[in-house]
This record gives C-alpha cells, sequence and structure tokens, in this order.
C-alpha cells in the first residue's frame, strides 16, 4: 500500500544513507521491538470495535 | 531502487521519492547548488520521483525543480502541491481572501502558477495540501477533474485529511464520476503512527497509494538530536529557537528521544561509517514499510 517514502536529504552523503537502507531488512523480533516502543494510543471507539472483532471472530487471541 | 505502482494506476514510481521542502529554504535547508546536486544524485541512483509544493521556500524549491527538470521531463514523475497561500514565511497570512485554500479559483491559479515555475505544462500527480474546511469537498473534486481533463494534471492525490474527509470525497468520485484521490501523502514514522486508527485502512480499502512524509520524524530518529532542549541552529528543530513551539514539541519530544534510542540499539549495521536501518519484504505491510527509512545520523 506504501507507494514510496518520501525522504529528505541536505547532502549527497545524507541521500546516499537514505537510499542506502533500501536494501536493509529487520527481523521479526526488531520489529516487535520498534512496534512496542512506537505503538499508538488506540482511542474509543476504535479500541473497542478491535478488541470486540477480535473476541468474536478469533476466541484464541487475549 | 525499485519501482512500485502509484496507488491503484499504471504509473510507476520509486520506493523513495525525493522530497524537496528543504530547497532552496534559508533555515535549515540547502541553496540552489546544493539541492540540484543532490537532485543529480538522486536520479542517477535510479530514482525518478520527485515531490514538491508551491509553498516551499514561498516557490524557490519549484524553481530549483524546474532546473532538474530540464532535458528530462520525461523521465521524471512529477508531484506537486496546492491549498496553502505562497508567502515568505509558511504561517504568514494570504495576500487576499482567495489566495489560499481548495476553492475552484485558488487551485486553478495555483496550478497555473506551479506550471510556470516548474517550466513545464503538465503535473503528473497533483495534491491537494490539506483538507479545507470552507470549501465544499464536491467543488475540489470537480475542479481537480476538470484540471486532469485539461491536460494540465495526470492524476489527483490528497495530503493531511482525515480518514472520513478520504471516504466522503472517495464516494463523490465514484458517484459523479470523477478522478478520484490515488494517493494520500501523511505524515507516518516510528515517531507519528497515528493514521494507522483510520487512513491506512481507508487507503487499503481503496487501493490508494501511500506517501508517508517525514518517515524519521523531521530527523529525530536518526538519533541526531541529543535532548529536547537547545540544538543546532542548522537542524530543522535546533532552527526553533522556542522550545515551546508546538511544531518542535511534536516532532522533539521525550518519547520520539525514547524511540530513536530503541532504534539506535538495534544490532544492524551497513557500510564502512554508517549505519542504517530498515524493514521491508516479508513483512511489509501497513507500518513496517513506511516505518522502513530509520536513519542513524552520522554527521560526526
Amino acid at each position: 500500500m506504501v507507494s514510496s517514502i518520501i525522504i529528505g536529504s541536505k547532502s549527497v552523503a545524507q541521500l546516499k544513507e537514505n537510499l542506502a537502507a533500501s536494501d536493509l531488512s529487520l527481523s521479526e523480533e526488531q520489529m516487535e521491538r520498534l512496534h512496542q516502543v512506537s505503538k499508538p494510543h488506540l482511542p474509543y471507539p476504535e479500541k473497542f470495535i478491535a478488541r470486540n472483532a477480535r473476541n468474536m471472530f478469533s476466541p484464541d487471541v487475549p | 531502487m525499485k519501482v512500485r505502482k502509484l496507488g491503484n494506476t499504471g504509473l510507476l514510481v520509486s520506493d523513495l521519492c525525493l522530497g524537496t521542502m528543504n530547497f532552496g529554504m534559508a533555515e535549515w535547508g540547502i541553496d540552489e547548488r546544493a539541492s540540484l546536486e543532490v537532485i543529480d544524485a538522486y536520479l542517477d541512483a535510479g530514482g525518478n520521483f520527485l515531490d514538491t509544493a508551491d509553498v516551499y521556500s514561498a516557490g524557490n524549491s519549484e524553481r530549483i525543480c524546474s532546473k532538474a527538470l530540464k532535458g528530462r521531463r520525461d523521465k521524471i514523475v512529477l508531484a506537486t502541491k496546492g491549498h496553502f497561500p505562497v508567502v515568505a514565511k509558511f504561517g504568514d497570512p494570504p495576500d487576499h481572501a482567495n489566495a489560499a485554500g481548495s476553492s475552484r479559483r485558488h487551485l486553478t491559479l495555483a496550478l497555473e502558477a506551479s506550471l510556470r515555475r516548474l517550466e513545464t505544462d503538465y503535473i503528473d500527480l497533483y495534491q491537494v495540501h490539506c483538507w479545507d474546511e470552507h470549501t465544499p469537498i464536491h467543488e475540489t473534486l470537480a475542479t481537480l477533474d476538470q484540471l486532469v481533463k485539461s491536460g494540465k494534471v495526470r492524476y489527483v492525490g490528497l495530503s493531511n485529511f482525515d480518514a472520513w474527509q478520504i471516504v466522503e470525497a472517495r464516494q463523490l468520485c465514484i458517484r459523479f464520476n470523477w478522478e478520484p484521490f490515488i494517493t494520500a501523502q501523511m505524515q507516518y514514522s516510528l515517531a507519528n503512527r497515528d493514521i494507522e486508527r483510520g487512513v491506512v485502512p481507508v487507503c487499503q480499502r481503496y487501493g490508494m497509494g501511500l506517501l508517508p512524509w517525514s518517515p524519521l520524524g523531521g530527523g529525530v530518529l536518526t538519533g541526531k538530536y541529543k535532548g529536547t532542549g537547545a540544538a543546532e541552529a542548522t537542524t530543522r528543530f535546533g532552527a526553533i529557537a522556542d522550545v515551546n513551539n508546538d511544531w518542535r514539541k511534536a516532532f522533539l519530544n521525550d518519547r520520539n528521544l525514547q524511540i530513536a534510542s530503541t532504534v539506535k540499539k538495534l544490532p544492524i549495521r551497513c557500510g564502512r561509517t554508517h549505519r542504517l536501518w530498515h524493514c521491508s519484504g516479508s513483512s511489509a505491510d501497513r507500518w513496517c514499510r513506511a516505518l522502513s527509512l530509520v536513519r542513524r545520523a552520522s554527521r560526526s
């Protein structure tokens, strides 16, 4: 769904750092760490919907 | 660089788009010569997607881009935006009552001005820069549809809309057979994932292409800021002297510094002197792809 990420660069050196990022990847564990530290506050009603939808259709999910 | 579809269209763009907001900007940006060097390096590396806006540096960003387009316009996918008043300093009031917004009158004039500054006769992706509280959305959409039919714009996109506003716009476009918004340019990074609860699911539903801006949280995720206090004046938030400035605090705050610190500790290494982080591949969904471009500062 992401078509393109808009990068900003003040120099060719910064640009090259940005471009090189395309070739790297993170493990699931690393992604989870980033998720935990950055997860947004989910307000009502999104939180209510998310929790109840899970409970209804995937009872195994706490 | 990889090439991807721009939303659900036949237009192909690099997966990294070159933003141009800092081009020609006095405070924390770079001058024309340095800007053209960056654009050349980006195009030489295989990039094809430039994103500018009429308001960036009061038109200077578009003027700089025009020089980069010379002789290679057909290879470049050019995106710009209209809506905000083009004034000396962003945030200053418009020159007159109709010099801003997404009305038929202002958008039509804004596009003409962008075409003149960019010295081109068409824009590939024309984006409204923000939702307009005053203009009926059907006026904006009918105008954008006409701009596409006129041949001056190929595709239209939005920036800085809430989820319901995107839904309403899309439904009107379906009803009246207008050209729909194909992209949503939104702030999205580890430092700000607010769009995940609304805009992201809407984009998925309609097959729109998400174009995340400030993927490094305005530079905060690079780890170059040591605290929320004073910073180097040449940095984006160091250039804002008032530490209580709302815009500054939205990016440079304790939470985001904590996120940047976590990013720093990830044991991934690339290159000799630079460390770079990225997440993609199999888990290229929702946020991970957008949050991928996490670069640690390497100015030392």
